[in-house]
């Protein structure tokens, strides 16, 4: 896995500040986060940002993360990489947060539910 | 040990791993049949519970002795969590994260909330934080009191610890330096420690931010004269640098005039009515490169 962050471009100094996330048994997992996040069109630099961010990706597993992000295009989402070069922590949801939120909104429509997290992932999270 | 072996593996384990369950000290006491009785059981109750195989894996590989823990004891944790506001969700979430859990008195959990609670917090905030990160019910009290006596010590008052930690609950497992160490990168960017501190109040996601990923926000804003943006409307820091930039350009191309620097900052909704234009639309026409991506692109 510290090949793959080398690999990757992360500099050693954010390395050294994530390397207790660093989970060898989770690397097959990881590889295939990987692959999910540039098939949304997440950019290198990107990609750098949510795991020196949210360092908690390196020990996600596959299934929830690409359960999430189907569930989230399934919505009608259709910015995912812009929302978690945003909100990296926003990786670390499931998919019932995400059905947690909407039907709390209840009385808003889908789309003006997807349009304000995609200006302001963080609302997930906000009390 | 060739039962069991051959259960593991066919339920996706590989050998390496299964070499650690068998040898793990929570079972040197049991006889084979025992072992591989109570492995299928365990792993038959979570299956019916609602665990997929690979978040099994997941949770065994952490906390082996998660197969020694009794069915009774795993549903009676499950009741008691319900019984504490949590939904079944929110405790397959905590507990794959942290199967340890499943291991935890249920008493020293309820003492684990309340000393938060004595800390100032919610208990509805309490609960989003350990939803959010597991690994607080593994933390001790004094450890979570040191850290907040860390970032007081960084300048922030207990109120703006309090307001950052329920936002990035995850700061509660960084260490201190790295969090010292955002501040020091930002300050190098051009801001003063009090800048820092404000940027960080306001939006302390900014802590959950590559530096690299904050620069090229910077940097842009500095480029075409809105570095006001990041001290003094510091959320809007939030939104992609690749958003802003296909905003700016198209902007420029179409010769609208940017009154206002909101009008980069709209919802997409807003800027439909308003321009026509998704922001898809725009990201595919006006890709975003920093000058230092433009110069490693040329060599």
């Amino acid at each position: 896995m510290l090949d793959k962050l080398i690999e990757l471009g992360i500099r050693d100094i954010d390395i050294n500040n994530i390397k207790e996330f660093i989970d060898e048994d989770n690397l097959d997992d990881f590889k295939q986060i990987l692959s999910l996040l540039t098939n949304i069109n997440c950019s290198e630099s990107m990609i750098r940002n949510i795991i020196i961010g949210n360092p908690f990706i390196l020990q996600r597993n596959y299934e929830d993360v690409s359960e999430l992000i189907n569930y989230m295009i399934s919505l009608g989402f259709k910015n995912c990489n812009i929302i978690f070069d945003s909100y990296p922590l926003f990786l670390n949801k499931d998919k019932f947060e995400i059905e947690e939120y909407i039907d709390k909104e209840q009385n808003k429509n889908i789309d003006d539910i997807i349009d304000e997290i995609e200006s302001n992932p963080i609302i997930i999270d906000e009390f | 040990m060739e039962e069991i072996y051959q259960y593991l593996i066919e339920f996706g384990f590989k050998k390496f791993d299964i070499d650690n369950i068998v040898n793990n000290y929570a079972f040197i006491r049991y006889k084979e049949s025992t072992l591989l009785k109570k492995i299928i059981s365990n792993s038959n109750y979570l299956l019916e519970v609602g665990y997929s195989k690979s978040q099994i894996i997941k949770m065994v590989k952490r906390f082996v002795p998660l197969y020694d823990i009794s069915i009774e004891n795993i549903n009676q944790k499950i009741n008691d969590l319900i019984e504490m506001g949590y939904s079944k969700d929110q405790i397959k979430k905590m507990t794959i994260t942290l199967p340890q859990l499943f291991g935890y008195n249920i008493v020293s959990i309820k003492n684990k909330i309340n000393d938060m609670i004595s800390l100032g917090y919610t208990e509805e905030q309490v609960k989003k934080m350990t939803i959010s990160l597991a690994a607080l019910f593994s933390f001790s009290i004094n450890n979570i009191k040191q850290k907040i006596d860390d970032m007081i010590s960084l300048g922030y008052s207990r109120e703006e610890v309090k307001k950052i930690t329920i936002a990035i609950p995850s700061i509660f497992g960084q260490n201190i330096n790295n969090i010292k160490q955002k501040i020091d990168d930002l300050m190098l960017l051009g801001y003063s420690e009090e800048q820092v501190k404000k940027m960080t109040i306001i939006l302390p996601t900014l802590f959950s931010l590559s530096i690299e990923n904050i620069k090229r926000k910077i940097d842009f804003y500095r480029e075409i004269g809105l570095d006001f943006v990041i001290t003094d409307d510091t959320r809007q820091l939030m939104q992609s640098v690749e958003l802003t930039f296909a905003r700016y350009e198209y902007f420029k191309s179409n010769n609208i005039a940017i009154k206002s620097y909101r009008i980069l900052f709209y919802s997409e909704e807003k800027q439909k009515k308003q321009f026509g234009v998704t922001n898809q639309e725009l990201l595919l026409k006006y890709p975003y490169k920093s000058i230092e991506e433009e110069i490693k692109d040329v060599r």
